[in-house]
């Protein structure tokens, strides 16, 4: 499960760091169907991130959670990332990982809000989907402006680290 | 029950229930399809448990199942959803393997590579949530939005809760 997430926490960087070749205008691209605005996806998908490890882990990630209650830009977003990979590990530091442990709130919850209780699994699961999902957004988004997706799949993050190799027939 | 088998239970779940809306659709509407995407509503689901078909038989290292879908041929939407169900169960045999397992997997170009089990697992979830996600852009695109089920794992968490 560590490599699913660290597999997920790779994507987003390699995302951010071809968003990074965009220009301004080209990260206000969005297209009908998806999320929003190239920035605005690639943001929520990091506050998500932290949101989920937040609750999970049971502490704040940091000072001051970051939350979309402001024009994030790239770099904001991208300056997150160290959080997520930090949050992830964190998580998994201790050995294995009970998916039935009740997680009854979450520090992130403000006056007023209600609370959910939930399973481990269920936010382990979303972080995974939700992930994924919002990538796909951005790669729809990057093709359909001929700007050329980069491969995010876990072939590519296998072949990177040496865990995938071309066999002997 | 593991994270994994619970991640595999999602990809089926979410699978089927939007094979189950597509099938709705008219056969202009799964022809539909957004640039930047995997191609037609159609093509992307099959290709989606194409896929899925290599997983499983590399996982479970099988010989080629002859009830297998073939991306080449004619889409059957039904017969894709019955597959899909079928293989989401026979996942779950293989999901707690041993994720260290090196493993053998002929890609569609015929070459072979090595790769762990874990890995396997890991890009079956991925991309299962990746094409779904297409075939649920094109739908909005096109303005195809009432009635589409939610899959994301709330809404799986809240389908598993009822009795």
């Amino acid at each position: 499960m560590l490599r699913q997430m660290r597999h997920d926490v790779w994507a987003t960087e390699r995302l951010v760091a071809h968003c990074r070749t965009l220009s301004a205008d080209q990260l206000e691209l969005t297209v009908p169907g998806t999320y929003g605005t190239i920035r605005g996806t690639l943001a929520h998908i990091v506050s998500s991130d932290e949101g989920y490890l937040t609750r999970l882990l049971g502490v704040l990630l940091h000072e001051l959670p970051f939350r979309l209650d402001h024009e994030v830009t790239l770099d904001e977003a991208a300056s997150h990332l160290s959080h997520v990979t930090d949050g992830v590990e964190r998580l998994f530091a201790s050995g294995e990982f009970d998916p039935d442990r009740l997680i009854a709130d979450t520090p992130l919850r403000r006056p007023g809000d209600p609370r959910f209780e939930m399973d481990a699994w269920a936010p382990l699961t979303q972080f995974v989907h939700h992930g994924s999902d919002h990538r796909a957004h951005i790669g729809t988004i990057l093709g359909a402006h001929g700007l050329g997706p980069p491969d995010l799949d876990v072939w590519t993050y296998a072949m990177e680290l040496g865990a995938s190799r071309k066999a002997d027939e | 029950m593991t994270v994994y088998k619970l991640l595999v239970r999602h990809d089926t779940w979410a699978t089927d229930r939007l094979l189950a809306f597509c099938e709705g659709l008219d056969p202009a509407q799964r022809a539909l399809s957004v640039p930047g995407t995997y191609g037609t509503i159609e093509a992307t689901l099959q290709h989606l448990v194409g896929a899925k078909e290599r997983y499983h038989q590399t996982l479970a290292t099988a010989p080629a199942d002859p009830d297998a879908i073939s991306e080449s041929g004619p889409v059957d939407l039904t017969v894709l959803r019955r597959r899909s169900l079928a293989l989401g169960e026979a996942l779950l045999l293989v999901a707690d393997m041993d994720p260290e397992r090196e493993l053998e997997r002929r890609r569609r170009d015929g070459t072979i590579l090595t790769a762990k089990a874990g890995t396997i697992l890991a890009q079956l979830i991925h991309h299962g949530n990746d094409h779904r996600t297409q075939v649920e852009t094109t739908l909005s695109a096109h303005g195809i939005t009432a009635g589409r089920p939610d899959l994301d794992v709330w809404s799986f968490v809240a389908a598993e809760a009822k009795p």
